[in-house]
């Protein structure tokens, strides 16, 4: 048990956390499935072995197969291995935010926002969409994500194998420029509504003058001011100058 | 005899006159036709890009509100000047979403005394709740059309402070329109549609499929995809599978 504990003897310098932490999130909905196979004492001493002491569930509409989960067997395991089991019935997404944040591998329904706060903070995820529900495109996007490495694609059958499949896992890291290249499209489209409407109004209107302005668009004036940044530090439109 | 001629001659330059206009005010997509015809260039006006704009945005279920805001986490506020929000009513959660978000965009003004009068946060009725009958649905769609209609005009810029108002008096009508999926999306853009048909505004709409859409549309996504200016999804598959689809890679982040 002692040399258990120093595999996490980082996280206890730092703070007065022990060990690791696992977030196991069903989404609003119920996915009992998930439960049962997660919450045995053999997922629980696996995990523990790993230097998992922390977990966190969040069981939806499924409290009652989460209460019947703890048997006599399971709660002397969790008495003696220190471990600790809390469950919450659903939370705002800010505070699944949170509880992504804190723990170290992820096991989820196949809910895109999980699945995005897990690879925002890049974290292990384990990812198993819940066979029960009717439409089909969680499955896909699923499995998709875990042939582009982004996750695992976990089975409940294989959860065990999936466990320890995590801690040796390369995550693939997610791209974090899908922002800017929105906000691109967005600003091309304004000045493309402007252009539309300046054009509407010339051709009611065609005294206006508009040959004073300076032509350059949104993304040309962000380079100009990218060329003005101090080298070396990334400039305004992300790109870093070397 | 006469009478019902000349009533179908009128109803059928009525319908040859709607039709030619929705034709022209459909969105023509550069990979559909070449940008540089002669008919468009002679068109483009040089010229900067506008100091103001405004945008409007259509938060719906969970879901979609926070993929929304993953979207526009890099947007600059001075660049973006004016921010509607609309979410259905009773989406405490969208609503609040905004507002967070906002709080989150009050370090990158460089303009200080746009921070609170930047934005709007509008509330229209639900088009279909949940488990509701499909006997009222039509009614509360209408409703909601209505409630759009009203958003898109400025109707609630009587009841602004005065500041307030004149900072918006001359953005009532967004210059983009950007959705993503819920149902209020599809009633947004035929309320713009209507503007458009009467000139009032050259709104352009982006419509952007969730990240979680693989390889199927959603249906509001079927739905819009004629009607939109910009249509991106985030999945090559959605791409090759349907033309006029724009994949740019990811969007979220």
């Amino acid at each position: 048990m002692a040399a258990r504990h120093s595999k996490t003897g980082k996280g206890q310098e730092e703070s007065p956390r022990v060990g690791k932490g696992v977030f196991v999130t069903v989404g609003t909905t119920a996915f009992d499935n998930l439960i049962k196979a997660f919450l045995t004492p053999d997922i629980i001493t696996q995990l523990h072995g790993f230097g998992f002491n922390e977990i966190m569930i969040q069981y939806g509409k499924g409290k009652d197969v989460y209460d019947a989960a703890f048997t006599p067997e399971l709660q002397s395991l969790v008495k003696e291995a220190r471990v600790t089991i809390a469950g919450v019935e659903y939370e705002e997404s800010t505070r699944i935010t949170e509880y992504i944040k804190k723990a170290d591998l992820i096991i989820s329904h196949a809910g895109s926002g999980t699945i995005l706060d897990a690879l925002r903070y890049q974290k292990a995820i384990i990812v198993i969409p819940n066979e029960s529900l009717m439409d089909n495109h969680q499955a896909e996007l699923a499995n998709e994500m875990a042939k582009q490495k982004y996750v695992i694609r976990g089975k409940l059958e294989q959860l065990a194998a999936n466990i320890s499949a995590a801690q040796s896992y390369k995550f693939r890291h997610f791209p974090r420029a899908g922002s800017r290249t929105f906000v691109e499209v967005l600003e091309d489209e304004i000045e493309r509504a402007e252009k539309d409407k300046m054009a509407n109004r010339k051709s009611s209107d065609s005294t206006t003058n508009t040959s004073n302005k300076k032509p350059y668009s949104y993304r040309q004036r962000r380079r100009k001011d990218c060329d003005e940044w101090v080298e070396g530090e990334q400039g305004p439109c992300g790109c870093s100058i070397t | 005899m006469l009478f019902i001629v000349a009533l179908f001659l009128s109803l059928l330059l009525i319908f040859i006159f709607v039709s030619l206009r929705i034709y022209f005010i459909l969105p023509n997509r550069p990979s559909t036709t070449p940008q540089t015809s002669i008919f468009q260039s002679s068109r483009i006006v040089e010229l900067t890009p506008p100091e103001n704009s405004h945008v409007l945005m259509i938060l719906g279920s969970g879901g979609h509100t926070a993929e929304m805001f993953s979207l526009l986490s890099s947007i600059s506020p001075d660049i973006i000047t004016h921010r509607t929000y609309v979410f259905s009513s009773g989406d405490i959660h969208s609503a609040k979403s905004a507002q967070t978000f906002e709080t989150s965009l009050a370090g990158s003004y460089t303009k200080k005394a746009n921070e609170k009068i930047g934005y709007r946060l509008l509330e229209i009725p639900r088009a279909r709740k949940v488990r509701q009958s499909w006997v009222s649905t039509p009614w509360s769609c209408l409703m909601c059309l209505v409630g759009c209609m009203n958003v898109l005009r400025g109707g609630d810029l009587e009841g602004m402070s005065v500041q307030m108002r004149s900072f918006w008096e001359g953005r009532r009508f967004p210059d983009v329109v950007v959705c993503n999926g819920p149902a209020t999306a599809v009633m947004m853009v035929l309320a713009c549609y209507i503007y458009k048909f009467f000139g009032r505004s050259s709104t352009r709409i982006i419509y952007v499929e969730s990240f979680a859409r693989v390889t199927t549309m959603s249906l509001s996504g079927k739905l819009l995809l004629p009607l939109a200016d910009r249509f991106l999804v985030q999945w090559p598959q959605l791409a090759e599978k349907y033309p006029g689809a724009e994949h740019l890679g990811f969007l979220v982040s």
